[in-house]
């Protein structure tokens, strides 16, 4: 997974590592997701907020957050 | 403060460019005052005709005629103009101006280049004993004396795809045996035997810039990820990253060898850590991305050439984008003439 820590978001949507130099364009959600992590939450907290946000269950929401973190490693193996 | 006079090699500013223009850039933008001379091996390097970077250029004598041909040539411009410092700037003349040094410090002219030794070390045919001694990865690479040879390499110890290099320039991936003797042929027309046939790795391309004092320590470095390549792999766009792991990496080669003066880590990334490519003993033709971020190499080592020293720089910004673009300008043509005639532009 790329290091959160030093993952930045610019206001286009767009995340950039500055370890690796790899650019990846996040939609709203994965935008919200990502900035949570950095923020130190956990999975659940996250899909409790990302449920509330956008107004969707908290199981889908809680797959998603998921679904995030392993599409975060993936993107760091392809980097 | 008189102007110091220095000398530019690799003004072949083109779609394979030389880093001498890209070095005079950073000297002018910096705050020490210079009067920059274009060393020129063709009469057609761009550099040739950028005046408001040099105050003349002169065409040289290929360095495989020998070191002669090169003192005599360098002593000449001394004589016309003056020529205080020398940025040798391509692979092919360095083994000569290092093992010339002294020569040119009794001439008068300074330089801040790695010893004999320090150069041969990281030759592409001794990088894997080098890497192992600063800890990293090397691909497995063997030295080929023939199309023979490279062929029996690429169907029995290094299978396809691979990559197949030049001592000193040019590399290329090849996916068969056909292109594989297609272009190490067109390497060895160029460059001559031996040439290398090295394995592919799968990773991300990274590079860092540095410069080294007189003692083996590094006082400025600049990382990159290449994102738009040329067809012989030289960068059209990149950004700058730091990774720490490289950064060791890069202190490590410079404590083991005591490297002296610029050199470029050219390194790939895989799954099971960093993997060193190649390293060139000078600047590469990016080092104004460098400069642009607030490292000033070249600056840096003409404050180590004049005064021993200079303040340590490892500070610039991350996910800046370098963007190389092609232009043209209009000149005259008894430039070239004088180029071609008296050997310098001015006609001196």
């Amino acid at each position: 997974m790329p290091n959160l820590r030093f993952l930045n978001m610019s206001a286009n949507g767009m995340a950039f590592d500055p370890e690796t130099g790899e650019s990846y364009q996040m939609n709203g959600s994965a935008q919200f997701i990502l900035q949570s992590l950095q923020k130190g939450l956990d999975s659940q907290e996250i899909a409790s907020a990302l449920s509330l946000k956008f107004n969707i269950p908290f199981e889908k929401a809680h797959t998603d957050v998921l679904e995030f973190q392993v599409q975060l490693e993936m993107m760091a193996k392809a980097a | 403060m008189n102007s110091l006079r220095i000398g530019i090699s690799g003004i072949n500013a083109t779609d394979n460019p030389g880093p001498g223009v890209a070095v005079a850039r950073s000297l002018i933008e910096s705050n020490i005052p210079t009067e920059l001379i274009g060393l020129s091996y063709d009469v057609h390097d761009p550099g040739n005709y950028i005046f408001n970077l040099f105050k003349n250029s002169y065409l040289m004598p290929y360095p495989n005629r020998g070191w002669q041909g090169l003192i005599t040539a360098l002593k000449s411009i001394q004589s016309k103009n003056g020529l205080d410092i020398l940025i040798p700037c391509l692979d092919a003349e360095l083994p000569l101006m290092i093992k010339n040094q002294q020569e040119l410090r009794n001439e008068g002219i300074q330089t801040l280049l790695p010893t004999e030794d320090q150069f041969e070390l990281r030759s592409k045919d001794r990088l894997a004993a080098l890497a192992r001694e600063i800890q990293c990865g090397y691909p497995k690479t063997e030295v080929v004396y023939s199309l023979d040879q490279m062929i029996q390499v690429l169907k029995e110890s290094i299978p396809l795809p691979a990559v197949i290099k030049g001592k000193y320039y040019k590399a290329y991936v090849v996916y068969n045996l056909d292109t594989a003797v297609l272009k190490a042929t067109e390497i060895a027309a160029e460059w001559g035997f031996p040439l290398l046939v090295q394995e592919k790795l799968t990773g991300q391309e990274i590079n860092l810039i540095g410069l080294a004092d007189d003692q083996g320590s590094v006082v400025g470095r600049v990382s990159i990820k290449k994102q738009l390549t040329t067809h012989l792999g030289k960068v059209w766009t990149a950004v700058t990253i730091r990774n720490e792991e490289l950064d060791q990496l890069c202190d490590r080669f410079c404590k083991v060898t005591g490297w002296r003066g610029p050199f470029e880590l050219e390194c790939m990334v895989t799954s099971e850590g960093i993997h060193l490519i190649e390293i060139n003993p000078r600047f590469p033709a990016w080092v104004y991305f460098a400069t642009g971020v607030g490292v000033n190499l070249p600056q840096m080592l003409v404050q180590l050439i004049t005064k021993g020293n200079c303040p340590k720089n490892l500070d610039y910004s991350l996910g800046k984008y370098l963007v190389r673009y092609s232009t043209e300008f209009v000149t005259d043509l008894n430039l070239f003439q004088n180029l071609l005639s008296l050997r310098n532009r001015e006609g001196l």
